[in-house]
């Protein structure tokens, strides 16, 4: 019995000691600042050829970044034809998507449901999607209107929130206070500068691109809710009653665990979670430029317009 | 450092040159008057700069001919001056005949350059030169900036290129660095984390993550539009070095020389009090200096959108491309 104690108060002091780890603010809670990475190359749905296999062991892994580094490397495929390689000019001087799988070694970056899948969209959001989808297939070059966001330099997926690990600027800052928590992504250099007083929400009226932050902290772990959505930049099908649950936790001097709950109950039949665990980054984050330079938007609205007068002769 | 300021403040009124006998400015008062206050300190003892602040007022950067040598205006000065200047800009009236009205579409609703002139009633945001203008730019500057005038008025429809950084959405010249009032948008949000300031500009959404922890600048071949930030303390004053400009985004015919110094100092609970100093030996002939007042507001900033359903750009081009064809 003495021995159970014995154990039971040295896993009382392991765990009070575990609390301690974490670097500290002056206000007392976990010191979060500075610039992390999530770069990696597990993918956010699980692959199909490892349906059923949530985590890789250590030897599946590297075989499996070397498959995924192998096949992502643009400069090492150019057998293709002339046309493809000139579209694969976007070169691997460019990117920036890790080379290694996240340290859990799980086989995406979903943990729930458990399939590591997005779960089904509800019939009406279906709908929505489908028609999304088709309308822009007959409209794709019409005008800018119908260009991804992104092309469009308005707000990029990766960027967020969610972050998620893209192809390059997988680079988030954070700058914490009492009140309040920036974060500033270096994708499309957007900051969110997020309350912690316990504030409420925007009114339901008031609708942003990238929804309006709140945060809080439970415990160790900052919490940021995010609502207000307008629900015109959708997140895997997501619309404007997304509330979106981020989480960010240090577990470890070099690592941030951030994970994110998706919960839109007129989009997806059940809520869904991420985990990335992110890395500590030397930076610094350089200025991004998202136009200049960037003549893709205009070439592709004139090269549409100078087919069609093709077309029409 | 406040009666520091403020000591220099009296000084400076009593140096400015030849104001009327009766234009000692009661807003110098109003500042040095609670000398005992000082500003709270953020948990890891910095001092307190954070907030959304606001900065519209209708005191031009440079000091308008008709006051050439008159640094400050009396009350009643000032009141005439706010008159004629709202007057002139307000955009709701309809007296101009139909192609001004047309231009004015872009009317009051939109705008928020403020209703009055910084408290001091200073004739100019530039105190120093004490001309209240911008020096004179070096020759080989002013031989730049004719080049490129030139150049634009040749090309301003060629392509987007021609066009202005902020027609483009590039960037904003009131958003800065340094931050100047303008016609909207003028609000600026700072927070403040251990070793870091951030400053998030309403417009063109740009934020500059500051560090405060003396690292030196980076390398000098690496040039940013709007260059890059270094902060520290100097007292309660934060200074904000800038340096490594590209020059791309030329503040009043600045280039990529430019060495950009921004103060800081929270004079009350409602005012940060916020200078900055050019100083590009080959852009000006001397360093000059201005100075805005950064007011308190309980307003929150929204979503910035700049391309977002906006057709000037595309449509300008459209209109130079159908006027060629025309002729």
């Amino acid at each position: 019995m003495a021995r159970i104690l014995a154990i039971f108060a040295f896993v009382l002091a392991a765990i009070a000691a575990d609390q301690q780890t974490p670097p500290r603010a002056p206000d007392g809670h976990p010191d979060l600042q500075g610039i992390w990475s999530n770069a990696t190359i597990t993918p956010l749905e699980r692959p199909s050829d490892l349906a059923g296999k949530q985590t890789l062991t250590p030897e599946e892994a590297t075989v499996y970044e070397k498959q995924v580094v192998d096949r992502n490397n643009v400069d090492n495929n150019r057998k293709e034809k002339t046309e493809r390689d000139v579209a694969l000019a976007y070169n691997e001087v460019w990117y920036d998507r890790g080379t290694k799988v996240v340290t859990s070694r799980r086989t995406s970056l979903i943990v729930d449901p458990a399939d590591g899948m997005i779960p089904a969209l509800t019939p009406e959001a279906q709908k929505r999607v489908q028609e999304t989808q088709t309308w822009i297939a007959e409209h794709a070059t019409d005008g800018p209107e119908e260009r991804s966001l992104a092309e469009r330099c308005l707000v990029w997926r990766t960027a967020g929130p969610p972050m998620l690990p893209g192809p390059y600027n997988n680079n988030f800052q954070i700058l914490q206070t009492r009140d309040q928590v920036v974060i500033f992504s270096e994708m499309i250099h957007d900051a969110r500068v997020i309350p912690l007083g316990g504030s409420p929400h925007l009114a339901s009226n008031m609708r942003q691109w990238i929804g309006d932050s709140r945060g809080h902290w439970e415990r160790d772990t900052l919490v940021v809710d995010t609502t207000n959505f307008s629900g015109k930049y959708s997140l895997r099908g997501s619309d404007q009653n997304l509330r979106l649950t981020e989480r960010f936790t240090r577990v470890s001097p070099d690592t941030l665990l951030y994970e994110f709950a998706v919960d839109d109950p007129t989009a997806f039949t059940r809520p869904w979670t991420v985990q990335i665990p992110v890395t500590k980054s030397q930076g610094p984050i350089y200025e991004y430029a998202c136009h200049e330079g960037n003549y893709a938007m205009v070439d592709i609205l004139a090269g549409a317009r100078a087919a069609e007068k093709k077309t029409a002769k | 450092m406040l009666s520091r300021w403020a000591t220099l403040f009296g000084a400076v009124l009593l140096l400015a040159p030849g104001p009327l006998p009766g234009a000692t400015p009661p807003g110098a008062a109003r500042v040095s008057a609670p000398q005992k206050w000082t500003p709270p300190r953020t948990p890891d003892g910095q001092p307190d700069l954070e907030g959304v602040w606001t900065n519209p007022t209708l005191t031009p950067l440079e000091r308008p001919a008709e006051f050439a040598s008159k640094e400050f205006l009396t009350e009643q000065e000032a009141a005439d001056y706010v008159k004629r200047v709202l007057q002139r800009v307000n955009s709701d009236r309809r007296d101009g005949g139909t192609q001004v009205d047309v231009d004015r579409s872009y009317n009051e609703f939109w705008r928020d350059r403020g209703n009055d002139l910084v408290a001091d009633r200073r004739t100019s945001l530039i105190v120093d030169p004490p001309d209240g203008r911008v020096p004179p730019l070096t020759p080989e500057a002013r031989k730049r900036l004719e080049e490129r005038r030139a150049w634009i008025e040749e090309h301003a429809t060629d392509g987007p290129e021609g066009r202005s950084l902020g027609e483009r959405c590039i960037s904003w010249a009131p958003a800065g660095p340094p931050m100047l009032p303008g016609p909207y948008n003028n609000q600026l949000q700072i927070v403040q984390g251990p070793g870091y300031v951030a400053i998030l500009n309403e417009m063109i959404h740009d934020v500059r993550v500051i560090p405060l922890d003396g690292r030196p600048h980076v390398a000098q071949q690496i040039r940013q539009m709007r260059g890059d930030p270094r902060g520290h303390w100097e007292g309660s004053t934060l200074v904000v070095d800038t340096t490594n400009f590209s020059g791309e985004a030329s503040f009043r015919g600045s280039d990529a020389n430019l060495h950009l110094t921004e103060r800081f100092t929270r004079v009350s609970p409602e005012v940060i009090q916020y200078e900055f100093t050019v100083d590009d030996p080959t852009a000006f002939t001397k360093p000059w200096t201005a100075r805005i007042p950064l007011n308190k507001t309980s307003e929150r900033i929204y979503e910035y959108a700049c391309h977002e359903g906006n057709y000037a750009l595309m449509d300008i081009l459209a209109g130079a491309r159908a006027a060629e064809k025309k002729k």
